[in-house]
């Protein structure tokens, strides 16, 4: 073998190198890219399946609070529950922020700007009882971590619980429950929404989770003033 | 170099390749079998969020009716068969073990009292009271064309039907028979009703879980299944009257769980029960449950499939749309679905890694069954205190 011949092979080292490190690359690449997806969907899933335990026990958490109160003042925001953060502008698990008065405006209205009477009475397909319609009042919010006595419990989750009134009320009195219907007459001789409430409770988990569950809880005078009884349990998609 | 030193140095090289090889070609195989295991887990988390998002909302109810509330107070919500245009009971089927039925009222507007019903045989008009209004209730809501609705009433009958005109408050719907008249008393509402099942594909051969719709369409949701299972959990306590709320009330409103029976001496001429009896509760100097009750605790125990097969019938056992009034017991529902990859060749022998065997000899190259146990407690299906 000859200088010449030593001197024209240089550099083949580098390429067969290259040529390993570009397949081991491409290799590593795929598989990282796989597992990477695999983590992150079920991820999402764990986060939207704690999400909805969340927003249930928020409710659950608000149904006793909301228990021996006084309903009307609950309606009117004058009670809230002892579960309450005071809502605002909040910093979400995500590193997001999220403006409670908002989220209640969009509930109320359907935008985020501050509702006047007439934007919430307007009749639409998902409000469609004008002057009956739900006036969506902030009862409790804070994170899930000082929702329950155990504080160490790794909760991230934000819950917000708002109360309304039942979407059977017929007296134009949407902050106050169960009063005579507006126009008493053959087909409204009483108020069957009186004695219930609506209620719905969001929970906003990391990488954007948000689940939301509603219930309308009522009175019944069959049972003790401090038990109310969930007439129905829906999540809201 | 010599040439003992070149037969050693081929000698080393040659084992060193075959050495990597052999490491090349089992990470290849186990490479290859990663992906379908990751589908595999993909698919068990499919069948667990649909199915889990449905159980959890089976039984809601009307909201704002006369029947508000909770679907398991008058006919049950759940069933081990198939409902719907397509409906097993009427053929004569009260159980499957892979077939799971789940009716509720989703978040909706479209809910009214019926005031009355004109049966036009493939048809009905159904005249509804007012759900909506500036100041009161005034006028009909919600109800548009091709919405699928469930109508029922307080003695247990109901039936799914499709809405194929809205007129006012005159809504024109389509049925493929009613086990009511529903003229009066009664209440129509959005509803969903999937029912979960597993057929055969028809390209492959494989098992689909499917979700029935409940009129005309079976949508696939999970591929290459190899078992579907549901167990039943049940309420032990037989059902009991509740009192009235207020003097003045119907003497028997309402029943912890199940349609309440009529009042003492009225005879429901449409059921072959007794006066002031109906399919969960005879009249022996008062409401006495037909049920029997399974155990002296207040948690939910296992439900023998039998027992949705033996009656009592309700409406009666005369009626073909009939179910058995231990479906009102279901609280809890245990849901076993196992998935295999769909390659053969990443599949070993059966036994308990595979279902249905495969080809592979290889372990590197196995991609075994994977198994999710959904085990869901409906809020809705709570029975009164």
């Amino acid at each position: 073998m000859t200088a010449h011949a030593v001197s024209s092979e240089r550099g083949i080292a580098l390429v067969a190198v290259m040529s390993a490190s570009a397949l081991l690359l491409a290799l590593g690449l795929s598989l990282a890219l796989t597992t990477t997806i695999e983590v992150g969907i079920a991820a999402n899933q764990r986060d939207g399946v704690q999400a909805l335990h969340a927003a249930d026990a928020a409710l659950e958490r608000a149904i006793a609070d909301l228990a021996g109160e006084d309903w009307d003042a609950v309606l009117a925001g004058a009670v809230t529950s002892p579960f309450h953060d005071g809502g605002g502008l909040v910093r979400l698990p995500d590193g997001g922020q999220l403006d409670v008065t908002q989220e209640t405006n969009r509930l109320r209205c359907g935008s985020a700007a501050p509702c006047g009477d007439a934007d919430m009475d307007r009749v639409t397909a998902a409000r469609p009882w004008g002057r009956n319609n739900p006036r969506w009042t902030l009862f409790a919010s804070g994170p899930l971590a000082e929702l329950l006595p155990d504080a160490a419990v790794a909760a991230r989750e934000y819950l917000v619980v708002w109360v309304a009134d039942d979407p059977s009320e017929n007296d134009a009195q949407p902050l106050r429950d169960g009063r005579p219907p507006a126009v008493a007459d053959a087909a409204n001789p009483s108020n069957p929404g009186r004695g219930a409430l609506w209620m719905q409770a969001r929970a906003y988990g990391p990488s954007g989770a948000r689940r939301t569950v509603e219930a309308i809880v009522e009175r019944d005078p069959r049972w003790p003033a401090t038990q109310l009884r969930v007439r129905v349990w829906r999540e809201i998609t | 170099m010599s040439l003992a030193e070149l037969l050693v140095a081929s000698g080393v090289l040659l084992a060193v390749t075959a050495v990597a090889g052999s490491a090349a070609v089992r990470a290849q195989l186990a490479f290859r079998a990663q992906p379908e295991v990751a589908d595999m887990q993909q698919r068990t988390r499919v069948a667990a969020s649909a199915l889990g998002r449905d159980l959890l909302m089976a039984g809601a109810g009307p909201t704002s009716t006369s029947l508000a509330g909770a679907l398991v107070r008058r006919f049950p919500p759940v069933a081990p068969y198939r409902r719907g245009q397509a409906d097993d009971a009427r053929a004569g089927v009260f159980y499957r073990p892979d077939a799971l039925s789940l009716v509720y009222v989703p978040d909706t507007r479209a809910e009214a009292d019926v005031l009355h019903a004109f049966d036009l045989g493939r048809e009905l008009l159904v005249d509804l009271a007012p759900n909506c209004g500036v100041l009161v209730h005034e006028r009909v809501c919600g109800f548009t064309v091709g919405m699928r609705v469930v109508l029922f009433d307080p003695r247990g009958r109901f039936d799914l039907a499709t809405v194929t005109d809205v007129a006012g408050a005159r809504v024109r719907v389509q049925h493929s028979g009613l086990s009511s008249s529903y003229d009066g008393g009664a209440v129509m509402a959005e509803v969903m009703a999937p029912t979960y099942l597993v057929r055969s594909d028809v390209a492959t051969g494989a098992l689909q879980l499917v979700r029935y719709d409940g009129f005309r369409t079976e949508r696939p949701v999970v591929d290459n299944v190899v078992d579907f299972r549901v167990e039943y959990f049940g309420e032990p306590a037989p059902p009991r009257p509740l009192p009235p709320v207020a003097a003045g009330d119907p003497v028997r409103p309402a029943t912890t769980y199940g349609p309440a029976p009529p009042d003492v001496d009225v005879n429901d001429a449409r059921d072959a029960w007794g006066p002031g009896e109906n399919c969960v509760f005879m009249d022996a100097a008062g409401p006495v449950p037909r049920l029997a009750p399974l155990a002296p605790t207040p948690s939910p125990v296992p439900l023998d499939p039998a027992w949705f097969r033996d009656g009592p019938w309700c409406p009666d056992g005369a009626q073909a749309a009939r179910f058995d009034a231990d479906l009102l017991r279901i609280r809890r529902v245990r849901v076993r679905v196992r998935v295999q990859v769909a390659v053969a060749a990443m599949r070993g022998p059966a036994g308990r890694l595979f279902a249905k065997g495969g080809s592979s000899a290889t372990a590197e190259f196995f991609a075994p069954d994977q198994q999710v146990i959904v085990d869901v407690t409906p809020r809705n299906l709570g029975a009164a205190p």
